[in-house]
């Protein structure tokens, strides 16, 4: 068993809002430079960086969790982490049937797909800003079903979140984690809203640019940096343990 | 204002609360973040919404909303119609999007939660 | 109708984008899904709105909205109101909640979609 310190959600240039100096190699060397073994790309609604940025954290002993950050009907923002690159892959291919629209580059900002070298080898033009057609219940349901973990976005903010858009959690989401952004320490969202104490909560940068990446970060002490063993930690299972 | 009157003013279909047309409406918000209707809606008011989330209802019934509008034409979700059933909570749906139906009510004379009603 | 119109009979503070005021109001749109912005609303209508993010500014050029007015005293973010003054989108603050802004907007001629 080991702590590995994590920044759970981070975005890369396929996001429309993501800067265009967040590329696999520079994204790597900021999260090694911070200090962390673990980030995990999410984009919204989009994965198509995450081999690439898996890809240079692996010379650099980096562990990269594939995600993606999900908009549900309600404009809700989940975090789906996956292990599995089947199930990332299953996980887009639903989003992708639920997102209907174009991207304005001008508008909205680029959506650029790189290599592992930081080289732009495309663009994304589907309107990743957009919301999916798939309310909340089925996102969170789905990840799970696709051997992912579900965790709700930014809680503690007054757009996107689970507690924006719906109030309060409703009781048959079976949300894995809450996710606290860096405003905000998880003791104080915590003593906000008590009710979120029935779930774990984590603490990510929801990085746009590469000076943010690692701003805070979670470390958990599990057998490895992998969703399931986050999973396992988060439950707390075996003498595995979150730290925030 | 009775249930009636705004059912009439919005063309909206009754989904629930056949029994409830002559409910005394006294004010209404509009909201689609739930969040906004916990910190300002009042006791008694009719919400206007076009989210179709069974939270809603939930969210209703916290509020003490007394009844719900679904607009620009969104249909509730089967789960969220059987939970207003449930609870008794009068239902409309309208196909006028969220600024013409609360334009409309507001000059037949709503009051909306900032001008009328106790605190809760 | 120009937006400056409605800044005085609604008693709109003005935020942002002050260089859009002379856009003309073809009517108006209510949410607080931005996807539901995108997809309905029409070029010139105002858009009432709880939202003070980012987003909005650029949702707003997409449909080429007169104005966004925020509601229930809601203030802009720094980033929104800086994005808002380059573009010239008029960013507007209403102390009312949005169904009596909407309300009043209304009564003034500022029709919805129907």
């Amino acid at each position: 068993m080991k702590t590995f310190w994590a920044d759970l959600h981070v975005h890369t240039c396929l996001s429309p809002c993501g800067d265009d100096r967040m590329r696999p190699r520079a994204m790597v060397q900021q999260a090694k430079q911070k200090g962390l073994d673990l980030i995990a790309v999410c984009d919204h609604n989009a994965s198509g960086n995450v081999e690439a940025v898996r890809q240079a954290g692996r010379g650099e002993g980096l562990a990269v969790i594939g995600g993606i950050e999900v908009t549900s009907e309600e404009e809700v923002h989940v975090l789906a982490l996956f292990d599995e690159q089947q199930g990332l892959r299953d996980m887009q291919r639903l989003i992708d049937e639920s997102l209907s629209g174009e991207n304005n580059p001008d508008l909205f900002g680029e959506q650029l797909l790189c290599d592992e070298r930081d080289a732009i080898v495309g663009q994304d033009t589907r309107l990743l800003i957009g919301a999916t057609a798939l309310r909340v219940e089925i996102v969170v349901d789905s990840i799970h079903h696709l051997g992912g973990l579900a965790i709700a976005s930014h809680v503690d903010r007054e757009s996107f979140s689970i507690l924006s858009q719906l109030g309060f959690v409703p009781e048959n989401l079976a949300i894995d984690a809450v996710e606290v952004s860096p405003r905000r320490s998880v003791a104080q969202v915590y003593a906000q809203r008590p009710e979120l104490k029935a779930y774990p909560a984590v603490r990510s940068s929801d990085a746009h640019t590469l000076e943010q990446i690692g701003a805070v970060r979670t470390g958990f002490t599990a057998a490895a940096p992998s969703v399931r063993e986050l999973h396992r930690a988060l439950l707390g299972e075996g003498g595995r343990a979150v730290m925030n | 204002m009775i249930l009636k009157d705004i059912q009439r003013e919005l063309d909206a279909d009754l989904l629930v609360g056949q029994d409830n047309l002559d409910l005394a409406i006294e004010m209404a918000c509009g909201a689609d973040l739930l969040s906004d209707v916990l910190a300002f809606a009042k006791s008694g008011a009719l919400l206007l919404t076009g989210l179709t989330h069974p939270q809603v209802v939930r969210t209703t019934e916290i509020a003490e909303i007394k009844a719900v509008c679904f607009v620009r034409g969104k249909r509730p979700l089967p789960e969220t119609l059987a939970l207003a059933e449930e609870m008794g909570l009068p239902v409309l749906c309208t196909a006028l999007p969220m600024y013409e139906a609360c334009g409309r009510l507001y000059r037949l004379g709503l009051p909306g939660c900032s001008q009328a009603g106790e605190d809760r | 109708m120009n937006v400056s119109d409605l800044v005085q009979r609604a008693e709109l503070a003005v935020k942002a984008g002050a260089g859009g005021l002379d856009a003309e109001v073809t009517g108006g749109y209510a949410s607080d899904l931005l996807s539901a912005v995108m997809a309905n609303a029409v070029e010139g209508n105002v858009w009432v709105t709880w939202h003070a993010h980012p987003n909005i500014v650029a949702v707003a050029l997409l449909v080429k909205l007169s104005a966004i007015i925020l509601v229930a005293g809601r203030q802009p973010e720094d980033e929104t109101a800086e994005k808002a003054e380059q573009e010239g989108v008029p960013i507007l603050v209403s102390s009312l909640p949005a169904f009596e802004l909407v309300g009043r907007l209304h009564a003034m001629g500022v029709a919805g979609a129907t």
